[in-house]
């Protein structure tokens, strides 16, 4: 290897390079501070195995009401980021080291692609003018804003930044030498970084790879003039998909499943309103031809180093060569991909762009100057390296050298931030010089263990309460964490940090605050199983810092004083306390347990002024509260459903009042997918609520096994409802239970509350005893079972594959 | 169709014209690359009838005067200019904007040319 490197000197030049650019995020950091937050976070870097936990093995959410949703996709990426945690024991190092990977690997892949187009242009010996383009390209690439400006807030798809230039390089490879190794080797990335081919957030994957895809083959038919790979390609999609199963399987399954995420993305064009084509034409005017021409960053918009590398293309489109097929077919993805990214192309251009929407999925590139930056930044870079090397390959040695000075000095001014850490230690948006990079406070630490603990399921309110459903938390460096809650990532509980979480109660909730009207407050948060408030007094956190963003619209008291005000009216005694973190618990007799029997339905017609998002409970929530010695057991449907399971008669009345007074129910939780329910004394229909965000995968099973652990965990309404200390398998340990059972009572199963499971049942759909068992599961949840089988075999067979692959190499 | 336009090829009154425009070959040009400019910096409105007249334009200029890609790649560094200054001075204004659009063209068509020579 080092004998491979120091064999030529552009090789030592592109070492020296990627190095430097691998311990530059080194430099970022001091050791303890982490860099966590933004829409999609970066918990798993500070505890992976939590995250993996929390998060990534069931189909639920830990968050607000529970939603389905398959996060599978996450657990191999998790797992190779808990092998370096286990490594360097140091959250900031992993960091460090991922942030080295993204510099120097879109670097060296960048600069190997560009070599490859050489390779067939002008042979196997590289010039020096092509490897200086070549060099100066990959710079422009890394240093590009698509790389450099999403560093901070960074998704967890922004490792595409390198993945994207790999997986392409290996599959040039594939094609130029027709070694199934260098497909074994992208297979193997995609499934590390599994979640960057993901159907879960498909725009970076659909808006790179089929035009990498297109790109190839037609590079391979045009310019290497070679047959269709048949065999790579065969390969190939039998271990992506055999690998990626556990993933792609289940969100398949729910394409056609009518309310959920994934149809809504894909079909959203067809229905009556098209929201893509909505957005596209409301932010259009912010994409900018001349700004993905010359890709100034974000902090640094005019500086005259933005030219340099235009004008060297142009050069190099003005310097005389022979035909290249390969600059006409980069040059036309090129302009493919412009049109995407900037979409303000004249007017058919942009007539010709509404037109995509209707094709179906298109709508996830709405935010099209977002999706598309990568891959267009991507063929531009490929467009200057070959023209550059045109232009140098005209131009005395010494001229080269000066321009590629004078290029890579210009690049590298203008990026300074990326050497002076400047590119994540930023500024919070909004906040008043308050740091994004945070050290974690022990105390919230402690607080995390403390709600871990906690025997119940209930959930926790966040204070403040933030517009979105971002979580706030400070550091110990005064810095501030925003993101996804803590808490549903780390502990895995069900919690309400912000105005997103709480739908569809959210513009309910931003009335009461508003009247502040704290006994139906109180019950919307009964409705939602909340169970706990956590208090966070740090000033950091609050309005003082934080004048408008994130507490602009919900009204809810974001200053430490007044946020204890509003705690103290809502909630009942304190529990915990340590540092400016303090849990209060609600008064028990207003909770609803995630499971319930319904004393008193009410009926309530469906209002189109609230049929929206966010504010549905707005058709039916009361105007005033229950009387304080009614049962709180409640819930409201809607008439529309209602006549699914009652006579028209019960439902033309405001209310149903139900006979549970000897009923009595005890439940236990498995995992957030399964739980255990034994009623007792059913004599007369009743309504069972489940306390989850309503899917038609959650189904009810009979069962003659009794629960086998019976701790009591907490019991309320006298008995009526008893809860058992969960037992939360990390894994399953008995996941095909059910498999043979058949469900009950699927017809009558209904929402109520706008967002919550019910189903009604008779006393003839029980086994008629006094004691009857159910299970309540969500049976979507087998599809990653079975798929994560498939994948498992998969991975076997792909590592064998591997090693017969390799020991064949070394053996020729 | 094809009758047609041969005969137009072949009528006195278009050859005439063309023989005009060969005469004037530096002065055609320049009046097109003037209606560029003017329409980056003296017109506030972007029309699609303009772009792409102005181009068709070009595309038949370059036919009869046999103008090499080369030729085009210096208009759109002249254009990548102009844009530059505009951008340095007013941000991604519509001057800007319009520069950077007929940029894009005038690339897209210097690369065909070349292709084709």
């Amino acid at each position: 290897m080092i004998k491979y490197i120091i064999a030529s000197k552009s090789r030592i030049v592109v070492f020296l390079i990627c190095i430097l650019l691998f311990i530059l995020p080194f430099f970022w950091l001091n050791m303890g501070e982490m860099d966590l937050g933004g829409d999609s976070n970066r918990l798993y870097f500070y505890d992976p195995i939590s995250n993996l936990k929390a998060f990534a093995i069931y189909s639920v959410v830990p968050s607000g009401t529970g939603t389905v949703s398959y996060n599978q996709y996450f657990i191999p990426f998790l797992l190779f980021v808990a092998f370096f945690k286990s490594l360097f024991h140091s959250p900031t190092a992993v960091i460090d080291i991922f942030n080295g990977f993204k510099l120097a690997g879109s670097f060296i892949f960048m600069f190997l692609i560009i070599k490859e187009l050489f390779r067939k242009e002008e042979g196997e010996k590289m010039t020096l003018a092509q490897s200086a383009a070549a060099i100066l390209g990959a710079i422009f690439y890394t240093f590009s804003p698509s790389v450099v400006d999403n560093m901070k807030y960074a998704l967890v798809t922004h490792s595409q930044v390198f993945l994207n230039p790999m997986i392409f390089y290996f599959l040039l490879r594939y094609l130029t030498t027709f070694s199934l190794k260098y497909v074994w080797f992208a297979l193997l990335i995609t499934f590390i970084f599994s979640t960057n081919f993901s159907l879960q957030a498909p725009p970076p994957f659909f808006a790179f790879y089929p035009l990498a895809i297109v790109f190839l083959l037609l590079y391979n038919f045009f310019v290497l003039q070679k047959p269709i790979p048949w065999k790579g390609i065969i390969v190939g999609t039998l271990f992506f998909l055999g690998l990626h199963a556990f993933h792609l399987f289940p969100v398949t399954s729910i394409v056609f499943d009518k309310g959920s995420d994934f149809n809504m993305r894909v079909f959203e064009s067809t229905s009556k309103v098209n929201s893509g084509l909505e957005y596209f034409n409301a932010i259009r005017g912010l994409a900018k031809v001349s700004e993905h021409i010359l890709l100034p960053l974000e902090n640094k918009k005019l500086s005259l180093s933005l030219i340099i590398i235009p004008v060297l293309i142009m050069l190099g489109f003005l310097s005389p060569k022979r035909k290249s097929k390969t600059l006409l077919l980069v040059s036309i993805f090129f302009f493919t991909t412009l049109f995407l990214v900037s979409a303000n192309i004249t007017q058919v251009g942009v007539e010709f762009y509404r037109k995509l929407f209707s094709i179906p999925g298109f709508g996830m590139f709405r935010v099209f100057f977002g999706q598309w930056q990568w891959v267009y930044t991507f063929f531009y870079v490929l467009l200057a390296g070959l023209s550059i090397s045109y232009f140098f390959s005209r131009i005395k040695i010494k001229y080269i050298y000066l321009f590629s000075f004078l290029a890579i000095g210009f690049l590298v001014v203008r990026s300074w931030i990326v050497f002076n850490g400047e590119i994540v230690n930023v500024f919070q948006r909004g906040s008043k010089d308050v740091k994004v990079v945070i050290r974690m406070d022990p105390n919230y630490e402690k607080t995390l263990r403390y709600i871990k603990e906690i025997s119940n399921d209930g959930k926790i309110y966040h204070m403040p309460f933030t517009d979105f459903g971002y979580n706030i938390v400070g550091g110990t460096n005064k810095g501030v964490y925003i993101g996804q809650s803590m808490i549903s990532l780390l502990v895995g509980r069900d919690d309400f940090p912000g105005y997103g979480n709480i739908n569809p109660f959210s513009e309910v909730f931003v009335k009461l605050v508003k009247e502040r009207n704290y006994p139906l407050i109180k019950q919307m948060m009964s409705l939602l199983q909340v169970r706990y408030i956590l208090y966070n007094s740090d000033e950091i956190v609050s309005d003082k810092f934080f004048p408008t963003f994130p507490y602009s619209y919900t009204g809810v008291p974001a200053s430490p004083s007044a946020a204890l005000d509003f705690v103290n009216n809502i909630s009942g005694k304190k529990v915990y306390e340590i540092g400016y973190y303090s849990l209060f618990e609600v008064d028990k007799k207003q909770y609803l347990p995630h499971l319930y029997v319904v004393s008193d339905i009410f009926f309530y017609d469906t209002n189109p002024k609230y049929d929206v998002e966010y504010s549905r409970a707005s058709s039916f929530f009361p105007e005033k509260p229950l009387d304080g010695n009614k049962d709180p057991r409640i819930a409201f449907v809607d008439r529309m459903i209602c006549n699914k399971i009652f006579s028209k008669q019960i439902c033309d009345q405001n209310n149903f009042h139900a006979d549970i007074k000897d009923m009595k129910i005890t439940y236990q939780r498995i995992n957030p997918t399964k739980y255990r329910v034994t009623i007792k004394n059913a004599t007369k229909p009743f309504l069972l609520v489940l306390q989850n965000s309503f899917s038609p995968h959650w189904k009810l099973f009979p069962t003659n096994t009794p629960i086998a652990s019976r701790n009591i965990s907490d019991s309320y309404f006298d008995g009526g409802i008893t809860e058992l200390l969960s037992i939360n398998q990390t894994i399953d340990r008995n996941p095909f239970e059910t498999i043979n059972m058949k469900s009950m009572n699927d017809s009558t199963h209904i929402k109520v509350n706008e967002y919550a499971n019910a189903w009604y049942i008779q006393p003839s759909d029980l086994s008629g005893n006094e004691k009857n068992e159910i299970i309540i599961e969500m049976v979507g949840q087998r599809i990653f079972y079975y798929s994560f089988g498939i994948s498992l075999i998969s991975l076997l067979v792909f590592i064998l594959y591997g090693v017969k692959l390799f020991k064949n190499t070394l053996i020729h | 169709m094809k009758k047609i336009i041969g005969k137009v090829i072949e009528s006195k009154n278009l050859k005439k014209i063309t023989a005009f425009l060969k005469e004037n070959k530096k002065t055609t040009l320049a009046m097109l690359v003037l209606a560029i400019f003017v329409d980056i910096f003296f017109v506030k409105v972007s029309s699609d009838v303009v772009i792409f007249g102005i181009l068709l334009l070009y595309g038949i200029f370059v036919k009869i005067f046999q103008i090499k890609s080369r030729r085009t790649f210096l208009l759109c560094l002249a254009l990548l200019a102009a844009m530059f200054i505009n951008f340095l001075f007013t941000g991604p204004s519509i001057p800007t904007e319009k520069a950077a659009v007929w940029l894009i063209l005038f690339l897209g068509f210097g690369i065909i040319q070349q292709w084709k020579e």
